[in-house]
């Protein structure tokens, strides 16, 4: 079931009426039902067996490790089970990608190995739901969290059906309550998450798929459209997966917070961050606290990273001994955030290249700090704040050409076009316009534009726009609303033999 | 050892963390505070501090940390 489609309308208002309307103590049964439903008709039905075994082993594993007072065996199953897991995330993701690198190495020393490719059908959302039971698991074993006795209620913990597609990634302990607690209707929370998922609805149909035509033009064909070509089609791109993840987000977090369960924000207006490293606070923000929390933290306080920590002291000096082992840790994150975009060596390095901007960003750091004061251009400046947040958007949407590009080959391809084919001309042509859907798609797209980042402008001030209108009177209010819902029914790009397409990050 | 040797103490490593001999710090103080203290720092931070008081922090304690308050929490609990 695609989150654009009428059959998605019908379901979230057939479940919301009866979520209202049931007892609250069974309200949380109905969306584990819900949530059934919703996974049998959006994948591939018999694909439900890897997610039953997902639940059923990270129930047990849970309950064990919080009862079992032996500290050995508590870790011999803590291990298995996150080997179980991840083993059957990498199996389902990554054995095609692991059988064509061992055939090209093999094949390297001239023999000619031909593996062939596996066809397994991954389960709807198996990168999402396997990090939250991974995270549960550690939450448990570490003390944050108590094990949920309910196997149900664990159950529609990790299938809890607006997130289980495409995130946000959530913690057992920030979600348990919400989940579980009777909700009473209350007009505000419904009506601030339908109207989150219009505007939601807003950035996928009038935004990102007015773009996704030329993108798909520009990285479809790299070898026709390049050097000026590369450039838009990457900016569009960054502008296309923006409104096409936040706006899935906003469907997922409204229909939840209709519901009254608040999920944990994925986006912070990241098109305004001064670096790298705040946009990717600021970007799928659950996915890098994940791997920040659960991958990261606990590598650089193993012992291992203690003991290199303490020879390059010895050795190199203090700050030597904080930086060499921290900067490898960080490595382990992008190479990790890399592979679970894709499996192909264009996500890893899509990781290794935000992982060398961050680290560079570090080090010369003291160098844009002098080159601004002999400017004389203050830090808090609009001018400086606009150059770095520009510098920031250009730095992240080189690391999405490897995100979107066909294969390694492909994204190193168009890259060395962009930097080496000198055709600005190429952005104002008649051929431009035409790939971009002309003057009729650009007069809708541009303001639609224009007003997503007005909106993230004042949400980056702290503004809410929902609490704003809300204040108004109704004539004005409802004007608003309808301003809204027409915008996406006339502008949008749906039916009449169009079919949206589905969101980027549905996939996973 | 008392609360506020421990936070003298405490301010020491991170005059020395983030090479700043005027800064003092409170009990208030979170990662917002200071610009610096992003989650690499903090590592470094707890690392110092566990060679400091001769403590180790578990995982719990290291994601549990809101504030410059947990931390004395934590270490008074521990020392």
């Amino acid at each position: 079931m695609n989150l654009i489609s009428l059959q998605f309308l019908v379901f979230c208002i057939a479940l919301l009426v009866l979520y209202y309307l049931v007892p609250k103590r069974f309200q949380w049964w109905l969306l584990l039902l819900g949530s059934a439903v919703f996974f049998l008709l959006t994948g591939t039905p018999y694909t439900i067996i890897y997610l039953l075994i997902s639940i059923v082993s990270a129930w047990l594993a849970g309950r064990y490790i919080q009862t079992q007072n032996n500290r050995r065996r508590k870790r011999a199953v803590f291990i298995a089970e996150i080997i179980l897991n991840v083993g059957m995330l990498a199996a389902l993701k990554y054995t095609n990608f692991l059988l064509s690198t061992t055939e090209s190495l093999v094949n390297l020393f001239g023999a000619n190995l031909s593996l062939g490719t596996v066809s397994w059908v991954s389960a709807i959302g198996i990168s999402f739901y396997t990090l939250q039971v991974v995270g549960y698991l550690c939450d448990v074993y570490w003390g944050i969290s108590q094990a949920q006795r309910n196997p149900f209620k664990f159950a529609l913990f990790v299938s809890y059906f607006p997130q289980i597609s495409s995130g946000p990634i959530s913690r057992y302990h920030q979600l348990e309550e919400l989940l579980f607690a009777g909700h009473g209707f209350d007009h505000k929370t419904v009506t601030f998450g339908l109207q989150r998922m219009l505007w939601g609805f807003f950035k996928k149909l009038v935004i990102a798929e007015r773009l996704t035509a030329f993108v798909n033009s520009v990285y479809g064909a790299p070898h026709t459209y390049q050097g000026a070509y590369i450039w838009l089609g990457t900016v569009a791109f960054l502008i296309q997966l923006y409104a096409d993840f936040s706006g899935n987000m906003d469907i997922v977090l409204g229909l939840s917070e209709s519901l009254g369960i608040r999920l944990t924000e994925n986006f912070r207006a990241p098109l305004f961050a001064r670096n790298v490293q705040a946009f990717w606070q600021r970007w799928h923000i659950t996915l890098g606290a994940w791997f920040k929390d659960y991958v990261m933290f606990p590598i650089l306080r193993s012992r291992a990273w203690a003991k290199m920590g303490r020879r390059l002291k010895t050795r190199f000096g203090k700050n030597t001994a904080r930086r060499i082992p921290a900067w490898l840790g960080m490595l382990v994150l992008w190479v990790g955030i890399g592979i679970w975009h894709g499996n192909g060596w264009q996500f890893i390095f899509q990781g290794l290249w935000f992982f060398c901007i961050i680290v560079l960003g570090q080090l010369c750091a003291p160098l844009f700090d002098t080159l601004r004061r002999k400017l004389c251009i203050r830090e808090k400046s609009f001018i400086w704040h606009l150059f770095q947040s520009l510098r920031t958007c250009l730095l992240f949407a080189v690391g999405l050409v490897f995100f979107r590009a066909q294969s390694l080959n492909h994204a190193f391809g168009m890259l060395f076009s962009a930097v080496t084919v000198f055709n600005p001309g190429a952005i104002f042509s008649v051929q431009t316009l035409a790939l971009l859907g002309g003057w009729e798609n650009l007069r809708i797209v541009l303001p639609a534009i224009a007003l997503l980042l007005f909106v993230d402008v004042l949400h980056a001030r702290g503004n809410s726009l929902r609490a704003w209108a809300a204040r108004q009177n109704i004539a004005l209010r409802w004007v608003l609303y309808y301003a809204l819902l027409f915008a996406v029914l006339l502008f949008g790009m749906y039916g009449g033999g169009y079919s949206p397409g589905e969101f980027i990050y549905g996939g996973f | 050892m008392d609360r506020e040797q421990v936070l003298h103490r405490v301010n020491a490593v991170f005059r020395d963390i983030f090479d700043d001999d005027t800064l003092a710090i409170t009990e208030e103080n979170s990662a917002a505070d200071i610009p610096d203290w992003d989650s690499l720092t903090h590592i470094a931070l707890l690392a110092e501090i566990e060679e400091c008081f001769g403590i180790r922090f578990s995982m719990k304690d290291v994601l549990g940390m809101q504030k410059v308050g947990n931390l004395l929490d934590i270490i008074v609990h521990h020392t």
